[in-house]
């Protein structure tokens, strides 16, 4: 019924384009299975959600021409006027922009170093005013946020606060999973301020935990007396507007200063993010083309197999073969090529893959990846045998057998 | 003969459009998308320092506080940079024929001509070695002199591209810019240095660190100048409290002698032995401090030439070496294609071929033949190559500035072929071409020509 012993024997006389058809196979194997893992891996990456309402801030920073101070009403009285604008949800000044990838961050303990419950955990800080959770449009988990009279001014020296508010993850950090840190006192920077709420786990300035364990939120104003930088939260659709708008109400108020160019934090994400973006998108341009790559290979080859035989098929059809028997003949023959070609395949993914584990710190490829990459190649490899081969079958006998 | 050949091989291929041209596109796209990557990567591993390799040294002293390290250590386990206490040390040392320790400060700028609009810009604050050291030279003027270095001089020094767009170009040494409103005096003039990477400072990304606007470090003092960049502290350093109720004055100068890290130092140490002499020194100091209670790990350091500095650092990104490589297995199976579809279409050539080997033609002459229609195809399809590589950097360009490459000041541009890469391209297609043709153009020179004359 299969002509496995045939087959094999006919493949061993044409060994190179056996072998083409075998490492065309392998190679396209190899490549999409890590390249679709390392789309994907960069893809959940690119897809976190970072917990503040993200589409709809922006930040601008603002800088006197002559190094003056800025002062503590010099802000308010700027961000009472913006809250004042009819797109504005919210504004606060903040110490770092959202997202920019790199910020204020170090290390914040609970109890003194040398005791048994001596805890330490590494903090991204954003110092906001009392309008900072509305603005970044982050949740309480508990507790609750900054009263107006607890912001802190401070300037040139360091601050000594009183009150503080954590992330959820930082608070498992330091106090352990599902504590309830409520009034206890961290210790920071020489303070020990009281925690007064839990916020639901967002990113505030790094978009990557692997630096910090969370977020710490501090009651200040302004740190950097000759710049201040504002977080603006839009109502609807109006944030690119509302940019141009914020910049021209913040010169009116006072011309003697530089406005700085708003950036939205989507922008901000997007920028945190570009190379991955890029990586993502060579590796599906590659991915896409390997395969059409690889059925064009697999066509033309298969081709010049059907017609380097077409007069045995001929004779074959003649002495009574019906056209079923020569395409399962042939696809037969692809399927031991394609199968081959699969096998060592598996093993080139495993191998490329621990290369980029060893050298470019990439992760284990799952093996789901190279199960569903063996059958996508092997379908390809069936799919693209099937055109030239149903065009062999359906050589009538007489013409085959002719000569050229 | 040649000629004749080339003349047989464009009519063969006019013979079968399609197929031919699936095959210049198979090649082409290969090479395209290794040329691409080749350049990313050819970009992104540029050395500007190249020629004073051996000389320059990027320092780095193990100064993390006992019980966590700073921010941003890298792979050696050492913070990227010193603090300002270090910094002004060692910049006393006679080891190193120059020293540099700098860093990027953002001042407002503006112009005494009521037209100019003020504006941000970074600048960086420097002691004067920097432009003997990297090797940048003066147009017009000077560099500061040393007590410049050591107390406040209102001068700077600026780039062709500053000086043209403040002062429309031409000599403008003893004019005058206004930085957060103080008058500075120009006393130099400098060409551009804008190495790709800023391989200089490298702590604000791939172009982070260059700058059009260069001051004297004796500033720092009297006008508090602080980094626009990183600056990492340790929580648990004793020396960084400020007390409240102390004066802007004093607690600047506690930011000053405290274990914060801001400052990027370079010495350039010409011979083997000037280095060992300077690591004896940098660990006599580091003992030294270790005893009064400044730094409180062991004495280690790292002096990275630039190109270590660069590898260090990772400029080019682990993801931009994954995706050449995977791209260089793409041009494999791109070849290993073109070679199937060169056996098939040769093949059908076979009975030609038979027929002139039977007309006398040589074995050789008919591989050479072959080679030639092979090596053809290559040349279109490395040629196509080459003009979609250049589409494919325009994408790449317009990913990397639609995703705010702009925000940073990161011009994406810089991602273009040069000359070098040009030539590799050439070089790969033609290779990527005869290897794909030589063994179809063996295959064909020995068919049977007796086979073909039969069956005609």
């Amino acid at each position: 019924m299969f002509e496995f012993g045939p087959i094999w024997r006919t493949i061993l006389r044409n060994k190179i384009s056996a072998l083409l058809i075998v490492i065309q196979v392998s190679l396209t194997l190899g490549v999409i299975s890590n390249a679709a893992y390392v789309i994907n891996q960069r893809q959940q990456k690119m897809n976190i959600t970072t917990g503040i309402d993200e589409t709809h801030l922006f930040t601008l920073s603002v800088k006197p021409i002559n190094n003056a101070p800025i002062k503590n009403v010099d802000i308010e009285r700027d961000l009472n006027h913006l809250r004042q604008l009819a797109n504005v949800a919210d504004a606060t000044s903040v110490t770092s922009v959202p997202l920019v990838g790199g910020g204020w961050s170090g290390g914040v303990h609970v109890g003194e170093q040398g005791d048994t419950d001596f805890q330490s955990a590494a903090a991204d800080m954003m110092a906001v005013d009392s309008h900072g959770l509305n603005t970044l449009g982050v949740n309480l988990a508990s507790g609750r946020f900054f009263n107006e009279d607890e912001i802190v001014e401070c300037i040139d020296a360091r601050c000594k606060f009183n009150v503080v508010l954590l992330s959820r993850d930082l608070a498992d950090a330091l106090f352990g999973k599902g504590s309830n840190p409520l009034g206890k006192q961290l210790n920071f920077a020489g303070s020990h301020p009281t925690i007064i709420g839990i916020t639901q786990p967002f990113y505030a300035t790094y978009l990557d935990h692997s630096y910090v364990n969370g977020v710490l939120l501090l009651p200040m104003t302004n740190v950097v007396a000759s710049s201040s930088t504002y977080l603006v939260r839009a109502k609807g659709e109006s944030r690119d507007s509302l940019m141009l708008q914020v910049a021209d109400e913040l010169r009116k108020i006072d011309s003697q200063r530089v406005i700085g160019d708003s950036v939205t934090s989507s922008a901000q994400k997007a920028y945190a993010f570009r190379n991955s973006r890029l990586t993502v998108t060579v590796m599906q341009f590659t991915i896409v083309v390997v395969i059409g790559i690889t059925i064009l290979g697999i066509v033309g080859l298969t081709s010049l197999w059907v017609n380097q035989r077409r007069r045995q098929l001929g004779i074959r059809r003649a002495l009574g073969a019906t056209q079923a028997a020569i395409v399962r003949y042939f696809l037969i023959e692809n399927l031991m090529l394609t199968t081959l070609g699969i096998v060592i395949g598996v093993g080139l993914s495993l191998f490329i893959n621990q290369l980029m584990v060893q050298h470019y710190h990439v992760s284990a490829l799952p093996m789901r990846y190279i199960v569903v990459g063996m059958f996508g190649v092997w379908l390809l490899g069936v799919l693209a045998a099937l055109v030239p081969v149903l065009r062999a079958a359906a050589i009538s006998p007489a013409l085959a057998t002719r000569s050229v | 003969m040649f000629g004749y050949y080339l003349q047989l091989a464009w009519r063969s291929i006019k013979k079968t459009p399609v197929m031919s041209a699936l095959m210049v596109l198979a090649l082409g796209v290969g090479v395209a998308i290794v040329m691409t990557m080749l350049t990313l990567q050819h970009v992104e591993s540029n050395n500007a320092l190249a020629a004073k390799n051996e000389q320059l040294f990027y320092l780095q002293l193990n100064s993390s506080p006992a019980d966590e390290l700073f921010f941003g250590s890298l792979e050696n386990g050492m913070p990227r940079m010193v603090s300002y206490r270090t910094a002004t040390t060692l910049l006393k040392s006679s080891i190193p024929s120059h020293s540099v320790a700098m860093f990027r400060s953002m001042f407002v700028l503006s112009m005494d001509d009521a037209d100019y609009q003020p504006g941000s810009i970074v600048g960086r604050v420097s002691s004067r070695d920097f432009f003997s050291l990297f090797d940048v030279p003066f147009i017009y003027g000077k560099v500061w002199n040393k007590q410049a270095d050591e107390s406040a001089k209102y001068q700077v020094v600026i780039d062709q591209t500053l000086n043209q767009q403040l002062f429309g170009g031409g000599n403008s040494v003893g004019k005058t810019l206004r930085l957060e409103g103080k008058p500075y005096q120009v006393i130099g003039v400098v060409h551009d240095f804008m190495p790709v990477p800023s391989v200089q400072d490298l702590t604000m990304g791939k172009t982070g660190g260059n700058t059009h606007l260069y001051l004297p470090f004796g500033l720092v003092r009297a006008e508090q100048l602080t980094p626009y960049g990183q600056k990492s502290c340790a929580a648990s350093d004793a020396n960084q409290d400020v007390e409240l109720g102390m004066s802007a004055n004093e607690a600047f100068e506690v930011e000053l002698q405290n274990l914060c890290i801001w400052l990027q130092f370079w010495a350039e140490l010409p011979n083997a032995d000037a280095k060992a002499r300077y690591v004896d020194y940098l660990q006599q100091y580091f003992n030294e401090q270790k005893k009064l209670g400044f730094f409180a790990r062991d004495f280690d350091y790292a002096l990275s030439t630039p190109q270590q500095w660069l590898n260090l650092n990772h400029v080019v990104s682990n993801d931009t070496k994954v995706t050449t490589w995977l791209a260089l297995v793409f041009l494999v199976i791109c070849i290993v294609n073109t070679v199937a579809l060169l056996t098939a279409k040769l093949w059908r050539q076979a009975p030609e071929a038979g027929i002139r080997q039977a007309l006398g033609a040589s074995r050789g002459a008919i591989f050479v033949q072959n080679l030639v229609e092979a090596g053809f195809v290559g040349i279109l399809g490395g040629a196509f190559g080459i003009l979609l590589s250049q589409v494919m950097l325009m994408v790449v360009r317009s990913i990397l500035a639609n995703n705010g490459a702009a925000l940073l000041g990161t011009d994406s541009s810089i991602y273009s072929t040069d000359s070098t890469m040009l030539a590799v391209t050439v070089l790969v297609a033609l290779i990527s071409s005869v290897l794909a043709g030589l063994y179809p153009a063996w295959q064909v020179s020995r068919t049977q020509p007796a086979h073909y004359l039969k069956v005609q």
